[in-house]
């Protein structure tokens, strides 16, 4: 089974830089450069994780953050925040809207896939100890 | 042969020449240049408009008829120069204090700022003087009339009066010009004087050298002259001791009374020093104006046919030994001295009649509201305007009536005699503190009406004024009234019989009218204003002799508490003694009263040791009283300032609370500005370590293909230009801000700001080839701005044309346009590709640089800053759509 | 507080002012002492060049009054400017504000 991340972020290079790196690890990765339409996004791909850049066009990753939570489905979605970003208030608006983790850009690939790793097997248990079928 | 024409042709130059250079001189006055136009040359040189055409051409033709009598009317003023300490100097400090525009003005202010006394003064001036407008305009005709004799008589006398009326105007229109620019408050008139100084010059220049030609040209030097001299008859011409003296005490005063001396030596007196020298310097150019008369006066008897007018002798002589160039200089000194009369007299009269005959009746007549308004000040020109050409019109009219002839000759005298009157009231108001406003009314009035009837109606000649029978026999056969004859008197000459029996009534009219009335408190004040320079001159008085001089103190409590409380509070205490008016007896209760009152603007002690003097008596003068109240006012000012200042303060509390949310703002504005910027530094950032990192790993493991390392590595040394620019931008930044910002606004030049502009990005990058070039008419526009800010917003823009502008041999073009009387453009385009439309609109916003749309975007805050900027200066920048290129359009107030 | 009435002052400068105002009063006395000399050709007694030595005399007191004039008036214009007082301080005091009205309409 494919580990399946939608990654949210409006910069080429660093969709590029993650893409590649991921699909080496086997990721099957996804990627959405728009804000406005990022939870739609969410909707149609059901990620096992999602990777949100904050300065998005058209909507903010905070509020994407927000819908997403919103609908129940995604409540236990692992949601990373990838932002440039590096304020305590931006991280604590991210945790109070319900934010798994929160890196800051620019980040160490190794400890970008060990955090994205964990987050998914974190979820894969989580959601086995919930719904053991 | 001399051609009339060119003569007319010269003399039109010439009035043009006087155009220029007043108009120059007034620029330069505007523009705070003042340095030779403050001159003590200029001033001494300004004086000679004492010397009218009466005295240029007339001297000779006097000199002629009276012998050596003519120099008197340079004798008188020449003493009064020498002396001026002690009579030029007072009346000069007492009018700069008092800001006398004219002597009726200063008259006026004496005897408590009468009206009547100002208005009848104004009539007697306007009165005595147009006939002297009549002399000088004559004096040009006359010598017109003598080149055109020249070519055979090709002018008639109808054309003789056209040529007068043309000066007329075309003087009037130069004195409205210059004379009535604005209202100074010290009625100034730079412009005049300057053109009034270098008509002196060539008036002193021709006389000199038809003088110089007379003796060495015509004669043999001075040795052949004397003999002529001696052998001429109009050496021998006897004298009256009487005439003599007389003449040369009235020419003195006259040269203190007349309106257009006043202006020259008073109004138009920038500094007393100019005296130092205008004391020698003005006996030096009258003596040099009537070292020749003489010579040219016994040269022309000599050489020219009998029955030629004396009068034109200057003129005559050059003309009939050919000396045509001698002959047009010899003209130009006449014509000068005529005109400068003439304007300085009109500006003179016009601010008399303007303010003391016109203003009071126009203000009576206008409601409260429209003094309040500015309607006052226009009306003020309007009126002078006004009087100008009515007073040279005037001028032409007499000469017309009174068709030239005999009677105006005798004009400048007479004149003389009528503004004599004044002195007086001058003098006695100098000097005694009991002369009363009636006393000079009634004194200037009956020495007018002396003067009209012993002088100035009789010179009309039998014809106009009296008749025969009225000259010898007087009025209804009276014979002590007769015109020439007063009081029985005969035998003596008309004009010392006028000047002597005009002066002693008017002085007896004076003293007698100043102790039977009583001043006004102003006028009382206003006295001892007057008349303390001259006591403090000379000793002190003690203050016991003062204490039942009542006035003395209410001018000394006014000093201290102002003129309206004091002079209330001396009427409440004269009135509870049970007397009128406003000054009570000096008793016990009324000094209690008095420091009690004074120490609420003295402090007690100081009011009461004040008092204690006062009353101890013996030591303390009246000035030293004066001076410890002055210094009071000096503290009461003082306080008065302070609080004004707490004012300030609260004021200024205002503004830094204003400022303070200013900076509230500007902090959280700098918040997000770091939080972009960090975020504009890490996202390269982020790519560059993402993959390097991922290069490193390959490499490692060996999995490196060629195509991917080159990808890879062409993304990483992207996001590193990327960095390298945004970190470029951000030092711009820095620049920008660190440049100290006043908020001073100050005068600027702009091509100025701009080449500075230019030059700082020159210095920073000189690899970047843009050719800038600044362009239009228009960029020579001032601008009250501040310079600091509008430097950064020019900075930034030639900066960005420096980074961005694309084309092959970038040129950047500055032009400036006056968009109307508020706002000018400067545009800023290059020959770059430019903005595309859809980014237009955003380049101003704050990090919407135009990112992987425009290969060479910045950091995109420059242009915010500059919007910012220029909005709070009042104007605004914004992209110009459809040019060659990039180009920004800067709008800046002109005014603040 | 005693208000301030006399400040003495050094005693060169009052023997400079003391110099000064009498050499104003020097003009004083050159002007009346010219009028008194251009009238004295009328005491002369008459002869044939009686004319022409009037003139002469008139124009060389005028010349002479001239310089003694020119002399005077430097020797004032320069202690003026050296701010020395000339006459009575209260005097000078008036000078002194006109002259600073003159710098305020600057």
């Amino acid at each position: 089974m494919q580990k399946r991340l939608l990654l949210v972020e409006d910069e080429p290079n660093i969709t590029q830089a993650i893409g590649y790196l991921l699909a080496r690890e086997g990721w099957n990765v996804d990627t959405h450069p728009d804000g406005g339409s990022a939870y739609n996004a969410v909707l149609a791909k059901k990620p096992d994780v999602l990777v949100l850049d904050v300065m998005l066009p058209n909507k903010t990753g905070f509020e994407v953050l927000a819908e997403v939570r919103k609908n129940a489905d995604f409540k236990d979605l692992p949601i990373l925040m990838l932002t440039a970003l590096g304020q305590k208030k931006d991280r604590e608006k991210a945790e109070g809207l319900g934010a798994t983790e929160y890196m800051i850009k620019p980040f160490s690939n190794a400890v970008l896939i060990s955090t994205l790793e964990q987050l998914y097997i974190e979820t894969r248990q989580h959601s086995l100890l919930n719904h053991p079928s | 042969m001399l051609s009339f024409n060119l003569l007319v042709i010269i003399c039109i130059l010439y009035t043009c020449l006087m155009f220029c250079i007043a108009f120059w001189a007034d620029r330069r006055a505007e523009r705070g240049k003042l340095n030779w136009l403050k001159s003590p040359w200029v001033y001494t040189l300004s004086l000679s408009v004492y010397c009218t055409a009466w005295t240029f051409y007339g001297a000779v033709g006097y000199a002629v008829r009276s012998g050596a009598e003519f120099v008197v009317i340079y004798l008188g003023p020449s003493l009064i120069m020498i002396g001026w300490w002690w009579s030029l100097r007072r009346i000069l400090i007492i009018a700069k204090a008092q800001r006398a525009t004219s002597i009726a003005d200063l008259i006026s202010s004496r005897y408590g700022k009468s009206s009547i006394l100002a208005a009848l003064i104004t009539i007697i001036a306007v009165i005595g003087t147009t006939p002297y407008i009549a002399l000088q305009l004559q004096s040009i005709t006359q010598s017109l009339w003598v080149f055109s004799q020249v070519e055979s008589g090709v002018y008639t006398e109808q054309e003789s009066s056209w040529i007068a009326l043309g000066i007329a105007i075309g003087l009037s229109l130069f004195t409205v010009l210059f004379g009535t620019r604005s209202i100074d408050i010290n009625e100034r008139h730079h412009g005049v004087i300057m053109a009034i100084a270098l008509e002196a010059l060539v008036k002193i220049i021709a006389l000199l050298a038809v003088g110089i030609f007379v003796v060495w040209g015509i004669s043999d030097g001075p040795q052949d002259i004397m003999a002529q001299i001696i052998s001429s008859e109009i050496i021998d011409k006897e004298q009256s001791l009487s005439r003599w003296s007389v003449l040369i005490v009235l020419s003195a005063c006259a040269f203190l009374t007349l309106p257009r001396m006043f202006q020259v030596l008073i109004v138009e007196n920038s500094d007393i020093k100019h005296l130092y020298t205008a004391s020698w310097a003005f006996p030096t150019y009258v003596m040099l104006m009537s070292l020749f008369v003489i010579p040219i006066a016994v040269v022309g008897l000599k050489y020219l046919p009998s029955g030629s007018n004396p009068d034109m002798f200057v003129l005559t002589i050059p003309l009939a030994f050919e000396q045509h160039g001698l002959a047009i200089l010899s003209f130009l000194g006449g014509f000068s001295a005529a005109t400068s009369m003439i304007v300085i007299a009109s500006i003179a009269l016009s601010t008399m009649v303007s303010n003391h005959l016109v203003m009071p009746i126009w203000l009576q007549m206008q409601s409260e509201r429209a003094v309040v308004s500015g309607d006052v000040r226009k009306m003020l020109l309007f009126s002078r305007r006004i009087a100008i050409f009515t007073i040279i019109f005037f001028g032409y009219l007499y000469l017309k009536i009174s068709g030239g002839s005999e009677a105006l000759s005798s004009m400048g005298l007479i004149a003389f005699v009528g503004v004599v009157q004044f002195l007086p009231a001058i003098i006695g108001g100098l000097l005694w503190r009991g002369a009363t406003r009636v006393g000079a009314i009634l004194g200037a009035t009956i020495g007018f009406i002396i003067w009209g009837y012993t002088l100035f109606l009789p010179s009309f000649g039998l014809g106009i004024g009296f008749d025969d029978i009225l000259m010898s026999q007087g009025p209804w056969g009276i014979g002590w009234l007769r015109p020439q004859g007063l009081l029985g008197v005969s035998g003596i000459d008309p004009l010392v019989h006028a000047v002597v029996f005009s002066l002693l009534f008017n002085s007896c009219a004076f003293i007698f009218g100043s102790l039977i009335s009583f001043p006004s408190p102003i006028e009382r004040v206003q006295a001892a204003q007057f008349v303390n320079l001259s006591t403090r001159l000379k000793s002190s008085l003690a203050w016991s002799e003062v204490l039942d001089k009542g006035e003395e103190l209410l001018a000394m409590t006014q000093r201290t508490m102002g003129a309206q409380g004091a002079q209330s509070l001396f009427r409440a205490a004269a009135h509870h003694q049970g007397k009128e008016g406003y000054i009570p007896d000096i008793t016990p209760e009324f000094l209690e009263l008095l420091e009690r009152e004074l120490s609420g603007y003295l402090g007690s002690a100081m009011a009461h040791a004040m008092l204690v003097k006062l009353i101890g008596g013996g030591e303390v003068s009246v000035d030293d009283l004066m001076a410890a109240a002055n210094e009071a006012a000096q503290l009461v000012e003082y306080s008065s300032q302070l609080e004004l200042k707490s004012e300030e303060l609260h004021k200024t509390a205002g503004l830094l609370k204003d400022a303070n949310q200013k900076l509230k703002v500007l902090s959280e504005q700098k918040d997000e500005f770091l939080a972009h910027i960090s975020h504009e530094l890490r996202t390269p950032m982020t790519s560059i370590m993402s993959f390097s990192a991922i290069l490193r790993a390959e490499a490692e493991e060996g999995t490196l293909d060629e195509s991917t390392l080159t990808k890879f590595s062409t993304i990483i040394n992207d996001e590193a230009e990327r960095m390298t620019r945004l970190l470029g931008g951000l030092l711009d930044l820095s620049r920008l801000q660190n440049t100290e910002i006043s908020a001073t606004k100050e005068d600027i030049d702009l091509v100025e700001l701009l080449e500075q502009a230019i030059s700082y990005n020159y210095n920073e990058r000189v690899d970047h080839e843009l050719t800038i070039h600044i362009d239009n008419n228009d960029i020579g526009e001032k601008l009250y701005s501040n310079k600091d800010q509008l430097f950064q917003v020019f900075l930034n823009i030639i900066s960005n044309a420096q980074k961005y502008c694309d084309a092959k041999h970038p040129r950047l073009k500055i032009s400036a346009q006056r968009a109307d009387d508020e706002y000018i453009y400067v545009d800023f385009i290059d020959n770059g590709t430019g903005i595309a439309i859809q980014d237009q609109a955003q380049i101003f916003e704050k990090f919407t640089q135009l990112k992987h749309k425009n290969p060479r975007s910045g950091a995109g805050l420059g242009l915010n800053i500059c919007k910012h900027i220029m909005q709070n200066l009042g104007g605004d920048i914004a992209y110009l759509p459809a040019q060659d290129g990039a180009a920004f359009r800067i709008k800046i107030p002109r005014k603040s | 507080m005693e208000p301030r009435i006399v400040k003495p002052k050094p005693i060169y400068l009052e023997r400079r002012s003391y110099r000064l105002r009498r050499l104003s009063e020097g003009l004083l006395f050159l002007q009346f002492l010219t009028f008194a000399l251009w009238i004295l050709p009328f005491l002369w007694q008459s002869s044939d060049t009686r004319g022409l030595n009037t003139i002469l005399w008139i124009f060389g007191v005028w010349m002479i009054a001239i310089v003694v004039s020119l002399v005077i008036n430097r020797i004032l214009h320069v202690s003026d400017n050296d701010h020395a007082e000339i006459g009575n301080p209260p005097d000078s005091l008036t000078q002194n504000k006109s002259s600073e009205q003159d710098n305020a309409e600057l």
